[in-house]
């Protein structure tokens, strides 16, 4: 085992890893944040999308060690239980999810793209959520929620 | 960080030097990790040897991008989103900034590096294809010293290189000066998958340079005098050396080998 | 009313958190992992597997093998009876005994610590295989001499069923060549391919003798009647409870060997265990579908009528496992002719067996076989008599005034208005003036194409003589409060249902929305029930609930009733109170309270005290008596969808892009269209995937060529399409409030409408798509042949 130092949703952490495990692994069983789910462990699905340093990666093909002295946030981001940003409130009004085993990546892959792109048009939010695949929704819903939240944003609704 | 047991180790030293002497430590059970967007998903299913990872990822300045002695210099750890977005790159390169800002989905893209996806050496990887129409020199370093090679003498066959046990591919280099023209076309099925045929087009000088990838084993590299000339070099290339998988066979890869070819050649010259 | 509006799903705040737990966010203290190594071979003798080195590392606790289950007595007899066929069946093993059948088949299991412990468990296992001949596909299989799968059976013909009507044979040689087309079109195999695995957590007491099992399964009560029975347990020893799951369209039912494994060893350690299937698992192992073959005869008349059919089926089912798929191959048989008046029909279907994977539920249940076929032979049909594709289907369609209308195999439609959803679906997509459309897209060097599909889909399947039958139950309970609890046998993988039994109890109780709670998923907290499969969730589960509703509307009435000094008849239920005509009310609070507090006073004479009411709703229109020639109906509702888009084909690389995708859909009363709006776009796609992009590919020797996601590509964001919906109510006269099922509606006419339109893209070239899904490669070679 190893020992390795993040700041995890913006608060420093001590985790203790195996040298093979994955990112999510050490966030899901070792810091107990189950938000980030695990759809393929091929880099695929972005089912366990989270933010490393700022920029959204698949913590299934990360390392946990690879991660030592960096940030890592997830779709749990520190919130109290029962609270939501305006991108979960989005997807919950627009019902832009079903099962619910894609939503959190695609919450941290919508967060990220907003960060970078304030008015994204449909284009840009395809290809922003391009790596998160969604087998419930055909992706409708989610667009309509994303929309939502960007309209939102610039007072647009 | 320290390792606590002996069974696993993982490593992820600052310096290049000391990159190879963790390789040679380790021996053949060494695996070196770059983004990990190739390596990772094979270890996830239990492929290949995992107990002692030597990362690059913490190697200081090798994803630097520079241009000397008009040279572009990509560091290795460069990732595909740096390169993209990377104002170097597009003047110099800008094909390599298109296909580097077309692989697989942006969190791919932020992770994977110029240096494992050369190393990977995959059939039909953009940057294979792209680099060969730009003519490429891979950076090689080792304990043994450094050395280059040109892309097409490096990658040997369908994910096979010359790189040898110890060796790093540190840096890709091409010419700094921006090409007069180029083109860079990807064709994939579907999201996700790898790319059927990619097709890049340089020009310089009325020199034309046309590089197939996805049709062959390693990209199909044509110096062009003519369309024709261009076709019928790529299709005996592919009658030579067929590959094919199961959603794409060997036929229809050289028939859209053909037609790419003059796509590309076509937005190359517009 | 709460029924008919869009409200929002009851998990999404829960699961938009990250805060939803799935089986793999289930971890009792001290949970060890399970690993399942698999085989490599499509067919080989197991010779020998030395577990020693594997048992010799520290954090191993179990190595278990086809022979030490064995040893342990666990093994699956055959079970279930069938009306009018009878199939080969066989002993099934969890883990192999003796053989292995296809790559992916378990042959042996470790317990670790965790999950980087139990992978190099597996890499110490060491099995000695003798590798067999291998039959990688049915028409292989079929080959006289062939190596057969079962080594008891005479060849590998699992079963054979036919039927027919009328007689096709004396009509087709009684029509002039000219009048009937031949050919072979062909489904190929895909996988459901739910984001989140399969998986079970299992946690024995041995004090209490008792096995509490997390499952991400659809069917609590069925898994934990199936354990039960491998496990050699009773049913009250096991409590099966479904956690959140990550989708499942048919994958997660009812028992998976992995199952029996994972909870033997949670029993033999006495530890809780957890195992979590992997995607490169799945794709080989987790069961497919589709896969059919139909060689077929059609004859017709000048006008497109169909005068005869016949269909020869051969279902490639894969090697047997414990898994029930193969059952999908027999409502593919019987849904043909499906929504077409043909008086002169035969089927004949085989399902062999091959060293490809098993097959396992999915969306559609072979409705999409048929389907495909059916539209395709609707296609040529038109083609051959120059009449447009529209017409022929309409000169074909079944009228409404025919319900119930009894299909060639028996089972019987309850409803249906074809018509009226063909010509809606063509106003929604531009069908009159597309044909200008095309010209001028041609013109500019484009092919656009314009095509429909049409798509019957029965549902609420109800198996003679199977746990998977026609009922199902529900409890409804008001607390001292007045608050609501809904407990159901039908479960959802997230489909929503529990949002839609909410709203139909509110309804029925005059109950506020937000007082009514819905539980779902636990053998011990739920009555029995089947789960969810075949889009029953609101037509039994929410028909059982208002059942049980009704009984606790009356009690309230009449209590409220008394409370507000009125007769019964004179109050009405609404808003979560009782009203009098002369607008006294009394809250639902207070009359619970009265009824749990005050049983022997005034206001309770006569009334039966408490406030649960378990019901149980049986099907109507359902039998299993085979007084009709062996026959039986199994599908009670009978939804239908008809489909159009426009594409645009790239004849060079054989690339279709969808420009529109138009369906309209008639599933009778919707309870809530933002959730069945909702279903209706996922199971689009999911066709869609099926159509152009996912394929379950194997070669010769059955090695599968999709290990990941990357072979097996299911459609991304940049795929999806702008999907336009509209909506057609024909109730069905047999279901409360004429409800039908909606979960598979829509993911059978994709594919015959994207090949449509992909012919009239290309109509100039006479080009013909025979073979489902339409890769680039496949529309590439069929425009090569045409020229
Ligand atoms: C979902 C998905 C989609 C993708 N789509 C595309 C696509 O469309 N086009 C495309 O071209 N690629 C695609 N890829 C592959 C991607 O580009 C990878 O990033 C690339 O192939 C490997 O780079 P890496 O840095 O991730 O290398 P790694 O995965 O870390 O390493 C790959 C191999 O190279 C070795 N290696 C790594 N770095 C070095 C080095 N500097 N010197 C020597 N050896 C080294 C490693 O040991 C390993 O064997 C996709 C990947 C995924 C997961
Ligand atoms: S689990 Fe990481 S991308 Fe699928
Ligand atoms: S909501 Fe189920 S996978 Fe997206």
């Amino acid at each position: 085992m190893i020992d390795i130092e993040l700041t995890l949703n913006g608060r420093p952490r001590r985790l203790a890893v195996d040298p093979r495990e994955s990112l999510v692994d050490a966030l899901r069983e070792r810091a107990r944040l189950t938000g980030a789910h695990v759809g393929c462990r091929t880099a695929s699905c972005g089912a366990c999308t989270v933010e490393l340093d700022g920029n959204t990666v698949k913590s299934c093909c990360v390392l946990a060690a690879e991660a030592d002295g960096r940030a890592v946030r997830t779709v749990e981001n520190g919130a109290e239980p029962g609270e939501l940003d305006d991108v979960q409130v989005a997807f919950a009004e627009a019902q832009g999810m079903q099962c619910g085993y894609c939503t959190p990546g695609m919450v941290v892959s919508v967060r990220n793209l907003l960060d970078r792109i304030a008015d994204p048009d449909d284009d840009e939010i395809t290809r922003g959520l391009a790596g998160n695949l969604c087998r419930c929704t055909g992706y409708v819903n989610i667009l309509k929620a994303v929309r939502l939240v960007r309209d939102r944003r610039l007072g647009r609704v | 960080m320290s390792p606590l047991t002996a069974e696993a180790v993982f490593v992820a030293p600052r310096t290049l030097p000391e990159v190879y002497t963790a390789l040679e430590a380790l021996g053949p059970a060494a695996t070196l990790l770059s983004g990990g967007m190739s390596l990772m998903p094979m270890l996830n299913r239990g492929i290949g040897p995992r107990d002692a990872i030597v990362s690059l990822g913490r190697v200081d300045g090798l994803a630097e991008v520079t241009l000397r002695g008009g040279r572009l210099s990509i560091g290795a750890t460069a990732t595909h989103t740096a390169i993209a977005r990377h104002p170097l790159v597009a003047r110099s390169a800008g094909v390599l900034a298109t296909a580097a800002g077309g692989i697989g989905d942006l969190q791919v893209r932020n992770r994977g590096t110029i240096g494992g996806a050369v190393a990977h050496g995959n059939a039909g990887a953009d940057y294979l294809t792209v680099l060969s129409a730009l003519e490429a020199t891979v950076v090689i370093g080792g304990s043994a010293g450094e050395r280059r090679a040109a892309l097409g003498d490096f990658v040997l066959g369908l994910r096979s290189t010359d790189l040898r046990h110890g060796e790093v591919v540190t840096a890709v280099e091409v010419d700094g000066s921006a090409p007069d023209a180029a083109a860079f076309l990807r064709y994939h099925r579907v999201q996700g998958a790898a790319p059927t045929i990619t097709a890049a087009a340089v020009i310089r000088d009325d020199r034309t340079v046309l590089a197939i990838g996805g049709a062959t084993p390693t990209p199909t590299v044509v110096r062009v005098s003519s369309v024709e000339q261009a076709l019928a070099a790529v299709d005996a290339a592919c009658a030579a050396n067929p590959l094919g998988d199961a959603h794409n066979p060997p036929d229809y890869r050289r028939a859209m080998a053909a037609v790419h070819t003059r796509r590309v050649l076509e937005e190359a010259a517009a | 009313m709460y029924i008919g509006e869009r409200v929002e799903g009851r998990n999404n705040r829960l699961v938009v958190a990250g805060a939803g737990t799935y089986v793999d966010d289930v971890r009792p203290e001290g949970c060890l992992v399970l690993a399942i190594l698999r085989s490599p071979h499509p067919h080989a003798r197991i010779r020998r597997i030395d577990v020693t080195a594997a048992e010799g590392r520290d954090d191993v606790e179990l190595v278990l093998t086809g022979e030490s289950l064995l040893a342990a007595g666990i093994a699956i007899p055959p079970s279930g009876s069938y009306a009018n066929f009878t199939p080969r069946m066989t002993v099934k093993h969890p883990l192999a005994v003796g053989k292995v059948r296809y790559v992916g088949e378990p042959v042996a299991a470790v317990v670790a610590h965790d999950l980087v412990g139990a992978r190099a468990a597996l890499d110490a296992l060491m099995v000695d295989y003798e590798v067999l001949p291998s039959v990688g596909n049915a028409l292989l299989a079929l080959e006289p001499g062939a190596p057969r799968v079962e080594d008891e059976w005479p060849d590998n013909v699992m079963v054979e069923y036919p039927f027919e009507k009328g007689d096709p044979a004396a009509v087709l040689g009684a029509t002039e060549p000219s009048r009937i087309r031949r050919g072979t079109l062909v489904c190929n195999r895909i996988a459901s391919t739910p984001l989140e695995g399969r998986g079970l957590v299992a946690d024995y007491d041995p004090h209490r003798r008792y096995l509490t099992c997390w499952a991400s399964t659809q069917s609590p009560h069925i898994l934990r009647t199936l354990l039960a029975g491998a496990l050699d347990l009773p049913d009250s020893s096991i409590r099966v409870i479904q956690p959140n799951v990550g989708g499942a369209f048919g994958g997660k039912i009812p028992m998976f060997p992995e199952d029996i494994v994972t909870a033997h060893a949670a029993i033999v350690l006495k530890r809780p265990v957890k195992w979590i299937e992997q995607r490169h698992e799945y794709l080989p192992a987790g069961g497919h579908s589709r896969d059919v073959r139909c060689d077929y005869e059609v004859a017709f008349a000048a006008d497109g009528r169909i005068t005869a059919l016949t269909t020869e089926l051969i279902a490639d089912i894969g090697a047997q496992s414990t898994f029930l798929g193969w059952l999908m191959a027999i409502v593919s048989a019987g849904c043909i002719p499906g929504s077409y008046k043909v008086d002169d029909v035969r089927v004949r279907l085989r399902c062999v067996v091959s060293n490809r994977g098993p097959w396992q539920a999915y969306r559609g249940y072979g409705k999409e076989v048929s389907a495909f076929f059916l539209e395709r032979i609707l296609d040529e049909v038109a083609d051959a008599v120059g009449r447009p594709r529209d017409e022929v289907r309409e000169r074909n369609f079944l009228t409404p005034d025919v319900f119930p209308y009894e299909q060639p195999s028996g089972w019987i439609t309850d409803s249906g208005d074809y018509s009226g959803t063909l010509a809606k679906v063509k106003d929604l997509i531009g069908w009159e003036g597309f044909a200008a459309r095309k010209a001028a897209a041609r013109a500019g060097g484009r092919r656009l194409g314009i095509g429909i599909g049409h798509e019957l889909t029965p549902e609420g399947s109800s198996r003679p003589d199977s746990l998977l039958s026609g009922t199902d139950s529900a409890t409804v309970k008001m607390s001292p409060h007045g608050d609501v609890t809904v407990l159901t046998g039908v479960t959802s993988p997230g489909t929503g249902n529990e949002t839609g039994i909410a709203q139909i109890v509110a309804d029925c109780l005059g109950a506020s929305l937000d007082r009514v709670r819905v539980v779902q998923g636990d053998t011990e907290l739920c009555p029995h029930g089947n789960g969810n499969y075949s889009s029953r969730s609101l037509t039994f589960g929410g028909s059982s609930a208002h059942l049980a509703a009704l009984v606790v509307h009356d009690k309230i009435r009449r209590v409220g009733a008394s409370m507000l000094d009125v007769a019964p008849g004179e109050v009405r239920l609404d808003g979560h109170r009782v009203i009098a005509p002369s607008g006294a009310e009394v809250g639902f609070g207070a009359v619970a309270a009265t009824i749990y507090r005050s049983p022997h006073a005034r206001h309770m004479e006569g009334v039966e005290p408490g406030l649960e009411v378990t019901r149980t709703f049986k099907m109507d229109n359902v039998h299993h008596q085979p007084e009709k020639d062996g026959r039986y109906n199994q599908y009670p509702t009978w939804s239908f969808s008809t489909a159009a888009c426009i594409v645009e084909v790239d004849e060079e690389t054989g690339v279709v892009r969808i420009e529109k995708f138009a369906l309209v859909h008639d599933s009778g009363m919707v309870v809530n269209p933002l959730l069945a709006e909702a279903q209706l776009h996922g199971a689009i796609t999911q066709g869609i995937g099926a159509s152009l992009y996912e394929e379950i590919r194997y070669d010769d020797a059955g090695l599968p060529q999709n290990l990941t996601l990357r072979e097996y590509t299911l459609p991304g964001m940049r795929e999806s399409v702008d999907i336009v919906l509209g909506h057609q109510s024909t109730p069905s006269p047999f279901t409360m409030m004429g409800m039908k099922g909606v979960g598979e509606s829509g993911i059978s006419a994709p594919a015959p409408a994207i090949a449509s339109a992909i012919e009239d893209a290309l109509s100039d070239l006479g080009v013909r798509l025979t073979e489902v899904p339409f890769t680039p490669a496949r529309v590439w070679a069929a425009i090569q042949e045409a020229r």
